[in-house]
C-alpha cells in the first residue's frame, strides 16, 4: 500500500508510520457495509478500511460538513469507538474511526491513493471529566440508570432537573449528572444562585457519548440497562410523566436486548 | 505564513479588541472583500433561548426570567452593544412572529404583553390591557364574539376570578390580573391571559397570514401535550388589543402521532413553528422534521432532514417559496490544538450554523472561521439576515453575530468543474477544483485573518465569499508563500486563480 500526502486541512498533524498503518488493515472482521451516500467513490477503498473497524452498520446522518457533501456515523461494537465516513462535494470520501484514546482518519485522492493521520486525545489529569471508562463502569455495573447532561447556558437543565429525578426515582434508576460543554465557572455560579441548584460539573469527555449527540441541546439525558445504551436520547426539558415515557420505552427496549 | 504574516501585512493594531479579525483600512483590498459577520458585544449576562425582532433591533433572552437585549446602542468606538431592558416575564418568553407586536410568556398561565410596553416600562409593564378604542365604525366591522366582555375606556367591574364564558357560550374566558401573573384585583382593566392553553415547557407563538392593523390571528403550539389554540386579535388605532377571541384548543398533528403508542410516536420535540403559523419543525423520531399545519390542527409531513437538529429558526415568508430554516449544530473533525492537549470534546464540539432550503433540500454551513464557538440560538430577521449568540473564542466574550447569509449562498455546485472555458482547460477533475477553492480560503484566513484556516467548509465559503478581481489579485500576492508551506500540492497559480473566477 503506498501512503502519499496530499495537500489537506489537517496537514499540520502527524502522519502515523506505515508500519502502524499496516497493523490497521490487520484484522479482518465483518462490517464493510457503506453508508447510504448516493455518490461514493474509491468504494472499494474504503470498504476494505470498514471492514478492519468492526462497524455495527448502523449508519446516522450528521449534518453535512461542507455544502453539498455527506457525514453518516455508525457505532462499532466497541463501546467509545465510533466510525464515521464523510465526502466532498465530488464525491471522495474520507473515514474516521474515534477511540477514547484516539482519531485515525484516512482520506483518498482522485486515483484512491490514501492518506493517514492520527490525533491522540490528550486530558490534563486534573480536570473534571466523564470519559468512556466511567461509563463503562456504569454499564458493567449490572444496574439500570439514566445520565443528565446539562449547559448552564440552557436554563431549562436547571428547571427540569427535579422533573428528570423524579422520574428516575420512580424507575429506581441511578442518576449521574455531566456538564455538556465547557463553561465558565462564573456563570454557572451565577446560575446556581438563580436557580439554587448544584449539579455536578464533570465535563462530558466520553467518545461514546459525544458520539450519541448528547451535546447536541440541552437537558439531554440517556438511559442505560442490561449493560447497554439506549438507542434514542431523551431530548429536551419535560415534566416527570414525559421523562418516564421516555424512560419506560427505551428500558423495555434495552431488556429485551441481548 | 500564518499568524505572522496578519502582524506583518496588517500591523497588530488591526487586531480588535473582541479578539475578531475585522480588517483595518491599511489592509489589502481582499482582506476587506472576504466576508466578516459584524459582532456585537453583549454587555452584562447573555442569557438563552434568545429571540431576534424581525428588524434585528431587539432580542429577547431568558434568565431565570426573560429579558430583552436592545441591540441598537453603540459605545465611544462606535462598535454596536447590547443594553438590557429587565422584564418581569417567566422564563423563555416566545414573541408572536411575525411582527412581535405581542409576546407570550408562559407560567402558570400564558399572558401576553404588548413589545412596545415592555419596551417603555420594563419590569412595570403587565399583560396587554384589552380596551376597546376602535372608532365606532371600525368596531362594528367585527362580529361580536358570544360571551364577550370588553372594557370600554374604563376599568372592568366585575369580580375575582372573572371568567367571562356564559353557560353555551364559546369558551372565551379572560381573566382580570393586578401586576404581572398573579392575584387579580376587581376594578383592574381586562388583560390579554389565557389560563387554559398553557405550558411548563416549549411553546412558539406567531401571526397567521391574512392580517392587518385592524385584525390577525395569533397562533400559539405547546409541547407537552402536542397542542395549538388559535386567538383572534382586534386592535385599536395603537396597536393595543380591542377585543380576543380564543379559539378551542386543538390536538397539533394528532393524524401523525397518534399513529403508534411509544414515545417516539407521539412525541414531536422541540417544536417552534414558522413566522406564519402555517409549518413547524420539530425531532420526531430522532430526526428533524418539517410539518404543514393545517388549520383543523392536523399536519402533513414536508421534510425529514434526516439528522437531529437542535431547534430552528424558520425564515421569514417570500412569494411562492417555502421559508428555510436556520440551525445550530456540531460536526465531527480533527483539529489542531493550541495547547498540546487534545480532549474528545474539542473533535466533537465544533458548532455551526446551518441553513436548510427545502426549496432545494439543500443544507448549508454557514462555517467561516468567525463563525465557529458555539453559536447558539440563531435566528432570522425580515431583511434575510441570522443573528446568533455565540462565545468569542478568543476573548471568551460573549456576542451576538450578525450573519448575511446572502454573502456566503448559494455555494457553486462544487460537485463538477464549473462549466466555463477557462475552468474545463485549467482543472482536470472536480476534486481538483474543489481543493483549489479551499485552498483559496485557506490562502485569505491566514494572511487577513487571525483564525487558523482548519476547516474545509470553512475555506470554502470564505473563497466564495471573495469579490473575484480581489481574490485573484490575493493569489498574485501571495501563492508563492502559499506554495513554499505546500510544496508537495499539485495547484498553480492559475488553478488558483481560475477557481477565484467562481467566487461571488
Amino acid at each position: 500500500m503506498t501512503l502519499s500526502r496530499r495537500f489537506s486541512p489537517y496537514s499540520r498533524l502527524a502522519m502515523p508510520t506505515l508500519a502502524f498503518a499496516a497493523s490497521v488493515f490487520s484484522t479482518q472482521v465483518l462490517g464493510s457495509a457503506l453508508p447510504p451516500i448516493e455518490k461514493i467513490k474509491c468504494q472499494d477503498k474504503l470498504s476494505d478500511t470498514l471492514k478492519t473497524w468492526d462497524s455495527a452498520e448502523d449508519w446516522r446522518r450528521q449534518a453535512d460538513p461542507v455544502f453539498n457533501g455527506r457525514a453518516f456515523r455508525t457505532p462499532t461494537h466497541k463501546i467509545g469507538t465510533w466510525i464515521e465516513v464523510q465526502t466532498s462535494p465530488s464525491g471522495l470520501p474520507e473515514a474516521y474511526r474515534t477511540s477514547s484514546a484516539e482519531i485515525l482518519h484516512f482520506s483518498w485522492d482522485e486515483k484512491c491513493a490514501p492518506s493517514v493521520e492520527t490525533r491522540a486525545f490528550n486530558i490534563p489529569k486534573d480536570e473534571k471529566v466523564f470519559t468512556d471508562a466511567d461509563l463503562e463502569k456504569l454499564l458493567k455495573s449490572g444496574k439500570a440508570g439514566a445520565i443528565y447532561v446539562w449547559y448552564p447556558g440552557f436554563d431549562f437543565s436547571y428547571m427540569a432537573y427535579d422533573e428528570f429525578k423524579k422520574a428516575a426515582a420512580a424507575r429506581h434508576l441511578d442518576v449521574t449528572v455531566v456538564l455538556g460543554v465547557e463553561a465558565n465557572a462564573e456563570e454557572i455560579a451565577q446560575r446556581e444562585k438563580t436557580f439554587k441548584l448544584h449539579l455536578d460539573d464533570r465535563r462530558l469527555e466520553s467518545v461514546e457519548l459525544l458520539n450519541r449527540n448528547l451535546t447536541l441541546h440541552f437537558p439531554n439525558s440517556i438511559v442505560y440497562a442490561n449493560g447497554k445504551l439506549a438507542k434514542v436520547n431523551g431530548l429536551g426539558a419535560m415534566d416527570a410523566k414525559l421523562y418516564g415515557s421516555y424512560m419506560d420505552e427505551q428500558l423495555k427496549a434495552l431488556k429485551g436486548s441481548k | 505564513m500564518r499568524r505572522t504574516k496578519i502582524v506583518s501585512t496588517l500591523a497588530a493594531a488591526t487586531l480588535p479588541a473582541l479578539g475578531f479579525a475585522q480588517v483595518s483600512g491599511d489592509a489589502p483590498s481582499y482582506c476587506r472583500s472576504g466576508y466578516q459577520p459584524e459582532m456585537i458585544k453583549i454587555n452584562g449576562s447573555a442569557g438563552a433561548y434568545m429571540r431576534v425582532s424581525p428588524d434585528g433591533n431587539y432580542a429577547i433572552v431568558s434568565n431565570g426570567t426573560s429579558n430583552i437585549l436592545d441591540l441598537t446602542g453603540k459605545d465611544s468606538d462606535g462598535n454596536r452593544v447590547t443594553k438590557e431592558i429587565r422584564t418581569r416575564m417567566n422564563n423563555e418568553a416566545y414573541p408572536v412572529e411575525g411582527n412581535w407586536n405581542y409576546v407570550a410568556a408562559p407560567g402558570g398561565q400564558m399572558s401576553f404583553y404588548r413589545f412596545k410596553d415592555l419596551l417603555e416600562k420594563g419590569t412595570e409593564a403587565s399583560p396587554g390591557e384589552i380596551v376597546d378604542n376602535r372608532p365606532a365604525e371600525s368596531a362594528q366591522e367585527s362580529p361580536k364574539p358570544k360571551g364577550r366582555r370588553v372594557a370600554k375606556n374604563k376599568p372592568a367591574p366585575s369580580v375575582t376570578p372573572a371568567p367571562t364564558s356564559t353557560p353555551g357560550s364559546s369558551p372565551y374566558q379572560f381573566y382580570q390580573t393586578s401586576g404581572q401573573t398573579s392575584g387579580q384585583t376587581p376594578g383592574e382593566p381586562e388583560r390579554f391571559v389565557d389560563r387554559e392553553h398553557t405550558v411548563q415547557w416549549y411553546h412558539s407563538a406567531a401571526e397567521l397570514p391574512g392580517g392587518d392593523k385592524k385584525h390577525a390571528t395569533y397562533r400559539v403550539s405547546l409541547f407537552s401535550e402536542n397542542t395549538m389554540r388559535d386567538y383572534e386579535v382586534w386592535f385599536n388605532p395603537d396597536g393595543s388589543a380591542a377585543k380576543v377571541e380564543k379559539k378551542p384548543i386543538k390536538p397539533l398533528c394528532q393524524n401523525i402521532v397518534d399513529k403508534g403508542n411509544t414515545f417516539s410516536d407521539r412525541l414531536i420535540s422541540q417544536p417552534i413553528i414558522s413566522k406564519d403559523g402555517t409549518e413547524m419543525a420539530g425531532l420526531w423520531h430522532n430526526t428533524t422534521h418539517i410539518f404543514k399545519i393545517k388549520d383543523d390542527g392536523s399536519c402533513e409531513v414536508e421534510d425529514d432532514l434526516g439528522i437531529s437538529s437542535y431547534k430552528v429558526s424558520f425564515s421569514y415568508p417570500e412569494p411562492g417559496k417555502r421559508s428555510k430554516i436556520v440551525f445550530t449544530n456540531a460536526s465531527m473533525r480533527m483539529r489542531a490544538s493550541s495547547n498540546g492537549s487534545y480532549r474528545p470534546s474539542q473533535a466533537f464540539n465544533n458548532f455551526g450554523t446551518y441553513i436548510y432550503d427545502p426549496n432545494t433540500k439543500k443544507m448549508t454551513p454557514l462555517s467561516i472561521d468567525p463563525l465557529r464557538g458555539v453559536p447558539n440560538y440563531p435566528g432570522w430577521t425580515k431583511d434575510g439576515h441570522i443573528l446568533a449568540q455565540m462565545l468569542d473564542p478568543q476573548s471568551r466574550s460573549q456576542v451576538i453575530a450578525v450573519i448575511n447569509p446572502k454573502k456566503l449562498i448559494p455555494v457553486p455546485d462544487l460537485s463538477q468543474v464549473p462549466d466555463t472555458k477557462a475552468a474545463k482547460d485549467c482543472f482536470q477533475d472536480a476534486e481538483t477544483y474543489t481543493r483549489a477553492v479551499a485552498s483559496l480560503g485557506e490562502v485569505w484566513n491566514s494572511v487577513c485573518s487571525q483564525y487558523n484556516p482548519g476547516s474545509r467548509g470553512g475555506n470554502f465559503m470564505q473563497a466564495l465569499s471573495l469579490d473575484p478581481k480581489d481574490c485573484v489579485k490575493m493569489v498574485h500576492e501571495n501563492y508563492q508563500s502559499w506554495k513554499d508551506q505546500h510544496p508537495s500540492s499539485e495547484l498553480s497559480e492559475q488553478h488558483l486563480a481560475v477557481a477565484c473566477k467562481t467566487s461571488h
